[in-house]
C-alpha cells in the first residue's frame, strides 16, 4: 500500500509505479503548493502521484492539457521532472497504537524525532459517505458534563453540533471540557487541530495527559507553517481514524478545530490552483468539501454493534457576527450550533454559552421524560428572566416577583451554570443542584454561601458513591419535575 | 495552428528537441534584429541565420522573399505545439545510434514529431519511449528483472 509515505521511497519504487502504470508526466511549471504538469492521460483526480525528487503529490484538479498537483511537502519540484502515477488514493495509517499519540495529517508522529509508525492497516482519508442503509436513528444522550449545554442545548450520540464564537471566548475549554468527560465514559476522543500553533497543541496534549486521558485520545494536528495541503487535510485524516475507532466497536467523539481555518486554507490552494473563485473568494465547492466530510459523522449500524461518530466542529465568529459565510455553511450542515458569545464572557459568565442563540436539532429526542421536564421549566424560566432583566433597565418599579425571579436567575446562574474550570458535572448531579435550587431548598442562603453549599453537594457527590448511588435511584424513580421537587423538598436535610 | 502537412514539413525539418532549441534561439536573435532601424535583409539573414534560411526554404517556400517580424512569431508558436516523443538511451551510446532512432521514429512511427533524446545512466542497453504521457520501457535492465522476479 502507501508504505512509501511512510518509510520515504526511492528511485525503485518510482521506476515500479512507472512501469506498472505505463504512464509518466512532467513538471510544466509549479506556484506552490500547486505543481502543473504535463502527461499522464488517465490520471483520476485525488490520485497520490510521485515526482522523481521525492515528492509526494495529490492531484487537485486537471483540464485537457494539464493536470494541478498539491504538493504534500514544501520542497520546489524541478521543471521538466518526471510524474509516475500510483493509482491509488491518499491512504493513511491506522491502528489501536494511535491512541495517546499525536499525528500529523498523513498519520506520521507529529514530533519526527520520536518514534515511527508501522501500520498494519490503510484507510482511505476521503471515501464516500455511509448511506442511509447504515445508519440509526440518534437515540442515546451525548453528556458533556457542562449543565448549561446539557440541561438546555442536549446533543446525543452521532450528532454534528457547530461550536461557534470569538477568539478566547472559552470555545477550546468547553471542548476539552467534554472529552475529558466522555474519554471518562470510554469514548475515544480525536481533537484535530487545524492550522494550529504549536503551542495551542501542547496545551491539549497537556490537559489531556494531566487528566489521564491521553489514552483514550488521538491528537491530529497541523501546524499553520504547514504546507497547505497538509492543513488541508487535517481533518480528514482526523475523520478517518475516528471511522476506524468506530469500526472497531467504539463511539468516539471528534472535534474539529477549526473549520473557518480549514476553510480558509482550501481558499488559498484553490486559488493558488486559479479555480474560479466565489463568494469571499472561497471555492465554488466549499460547502461540498464540509458537507461530505460532516456528513462522515452520525450513529452507523457497524460489524461490532451500533456505534457513533459525534462531531463538535468549531468555527471562529467576527465580533460576535456568526452570519459569515462559512459560518452559515457550517450551521446548515450541522445538527444545531453552541453560540460562545463575547459580551457574556467579558461579563464573567463560564462558559459564556447564548443560550437563546444556540440550537440542538437532535438532542431533544434522547431525553428521558424528567430531563425533558427540567429543560422545559429551565428554558421557560430563562426566558422570563431574560425578559425581566431587560424590564427592570427601563428603571421600573421592582415587585416581590421580580426580585425573586430576579434572585433565582442569579442563583442559577451564579452556581449552575458557572461551572468551575475543570469540573464536570453528571448529568444527575446537574438535576440535583437544579431541584435543590428551584425547591428552594437554599432559600435562606446568600450567593457566597450558596456556592459552598453546592461546592459541598459536588463534592459529597463525586466522592461519596452511596449518596451517589441514592442520588441516581431518586432521579430514575421519578418520570416528572413536579415528583422529584417533591421528593427532594422531602429528603432535602438527607441531600445537602 | 499550422496546418497538417506544414507541421509534417517543420518537424521533419526539425527532427530534434535540441535542434529546436537552436532555431527558437536564432529565431529570437533575428526578432532583435527587426527591433533595430536597419533590418536585416533577405541577403542578410541567408548569411548569418544559414539554419533559418533554409528551413523558411523548406518549409515557408512563400515566406522567404520576404520575411516578417509577425511571421517569425508564428513560426515560434509553430514550433511550440510540434509534439515530442523522449527517448532515454545509454549513456555511451553514438551519435550514429541517435541518428538511427531519429530516422525509425520519422519513418516508421509518426513523421509529424521531434525527437528528444536524453543519455541516461540508468539505461544500460535498449531504450524508454514516452510520448503524450505513455511510457514504454524496452530496456535489458527491465527484460532481466522481470525473467528473475518472474
Amino acid at each position: 500500500m502507501l508504505n512509501y509515505i511512510y518509510k520515504g521511497y526511492t528511485q525503485e519504487h518510482f521506476n515500479k509505479f512507472l512501469d506498472q502504470t505505463g504512464e509518466v508526466g512532467y513538471v510544466e511549471s509549479y506556484n506552490l503548493p500547486i505543481i502543473k504538469i504535463r502527461g499522464l492521460p488517465t490520471a483520476k483526480p485525488k490520485e497520490i502521484v510521485l515526482l522523481e525528487n521525492g515528492i509526494v503529490g495529490q492531484i487537485m484538479s486537471m483540464d485537457e492539457k494539464f493536470i494541478d498537483v498539491v504538493a504534500l511537502s514544501l520542497n520546489p519540484p524541478t521543471i521538466g521532472e518526471k510524474v509516475c502515477r500510483t493509482n491509488q488514493k491518499l491512504e493513511i495509517g491506522v491502528g489501536d497504537y494511535l491512541l495517546g499519540k499525536t499525528v500529523d495529517s498523513l498519520g506520521q508522529n507529529l514530533y519526527k524525532d520520536l518514534e515511527s509508525f508501522v501500520p498494519e492497516r490503510y484507510l482511505n482519508i476521503d471515501p464516500k459517505p455511509a448511506g442511509i442503509e447504515k445508519r440509526v436513528k440518534i437515540n442515546q444522550y451525548f453528556e458533556t458534563g457542562v449543565s448549561i449545554v446539557d440541561m438546555l442545548i442536549p446533543l446525543g450520540k452521532g450528532q454534528r453540533e457547530l461550536v461557534i464564537g470569538d477568539r478566547k471566548t472559552g470555545k477550546t475549554d468547553f471542548i476539552l471540557h467534554t472529552m475529558l468527560n466522555q474519554a471518562k465514559q470510554g469514548t475515544i476522543c480525536i481533537y484535530a487541530g487545524v492550522g494550529k500553533n504549536a503551542l495551542d497543541i501542547k496545551k491539549v496534549e497537556k490537559f489531556l495527559d494531566q487528566n489521564q486521558i491521553k489514552e483514550r485520545s488521538v491528537v491530529v494536528a497541523s501546524y499553520s507553517s504547514d504546507p497547505s495541503a497538509l492543513v488541508f487535510l487535517t481533518p480528514y485524516s482526523a475523520m478517518t481514524i475516528a471511522e476506524y475507532f468506530m469500526e472497531m466497536g467504539n463511539d468516539v467523539l471528534i472535534v474539529l478545530d477549526d473549520m473557518t481555518n480549514h476553510a480558509k486554507f482550501y481558499r488559498e490552494l484553490s486559488l493558488v490552483a486559479r479555480k474560479f473563485p466565489g463568494r469571499s473568494s472561497y471555492p465554488a465547492d466549499i460547502f461540498y468539501a464540509h458537507s461530505r466530510l460532516l456528513e462522515r459523522a452520525g450513529y452507523f449500524k457497524t460489524s461490532r454493534g451500533i456505534n457513533a461518530i459525534t462531531c463538535l466542529p468549531v468555527a471562529g465568529a467576527t465580533e460576535g457576527d456568526i452570519t459569515g459565510y462559512i459560518q452559515t455553511n457550517l450551521m446548515s450542515i450541522t445538527d444545531g450550533h453552541i453560540f460562545f458569545d463575547k459580551e457574556l464572557f467579558l461579563q464573567g459568565k463560564r462558559p459564556a454559552i447564548n443560550y437563546f442563540l444556540s440550537v440542538t436539532r437532535v438532542g431533544r429526542q434522547t431525553q428521558t421524560k424528567l430531563k425533558w421536564s427540567v429543560g422545559r421549566e429551565l428554558s421557560t424560566f430563562l426566558s422570563l428572566l431574560d425578559k425581566t432583566e431587560s424590564f427592570i433597565h427601563f428603571g421600573a418599579e421592582v415587585n416581590e416577583g421580580i426580585k425573586s425571579t430576579l434572585a433565582m436567575g442569579e442563583k442559577i446562574t451564579k452556581t449552575l451554570f458557572n461551572q468551575p474550570a475543570g469540573q464536570i458535572y453528571n448529568t444527575n448531579l446537574q438535576i440535583l443542584i437544579f431541584s435543590l435550587i428551584w425547591g428552594q431548598v437554599f432559600k435562606e442562603q446568600n450567593i457566597d454561601n450558596l456556592s459552598h453549599q453546592v461546592d459541598a453537594v459536588v463534592n459529597r457527590y463525586q466522592t461519596n458513591n452511596d449518596y451517589k448511588n441514592k442520588v441516581s435511584a431518586m432521579i430514575s424513580s421519578c418520570d416528572d419535575f413536579n415528583k422529584l421537587l417533591g421528593l427532594v423538598s422531602a429528603r432535602h436535610m438527607d441531600l445537602i | 495552428m499550422p496546418s497538417e502537412i506544414a507541421r509534417t514539413k517543420l518537424a521533419n525539418f526539425v527532427k530534434t528537441t535540441s535542434n529546436k532549441a537552436e532555431i527558437e534561439k536564432q529565431l529570437g536573435s533575428l526578432l532583435n534584429d527587426f527591433s533595430t532601424i536597419n533590418p536585416p535583409s533577405p541577403l542578410d539573414i541567408q548569411n548569418k541565420y544559414s539554419l533559418l534560411y533554409r528551413m523558411f526554404l523548406e518549409c515557408y517556400p512563400d515566406m522567404s522573399n520576404k520575411i516578417e517580424q509577425a511571421s517569425l512569431i508564428s513560426i515560434l508558436s509553430d514550433l511550440k505545439e510540434l509534439e515530442e516523443v523522449k527517448i532515454d538511451i545509454p549513456n555511451l551510446s553514438t551519435g550514429a545510434y541517435d541518428e538511427k532512432i531519429c530516422t525509425w521514429i520519422t519513418e516508421c512511427v509518426n513523421n509529424g514529431l521531434l525527437v528528444n533524446i536524453t543519455a541516461s545512466n540508468n539505461v544500460t542497453s535498449g531504450l524508454i519511449l514516452s510520448y503524450q504521457g505513455q511510457y514504454a520501457n524496452y530496456t535489458l535492465d527491465k527484460i532481466i528483472k522481470d525473467r528473475v522476479y518472474a
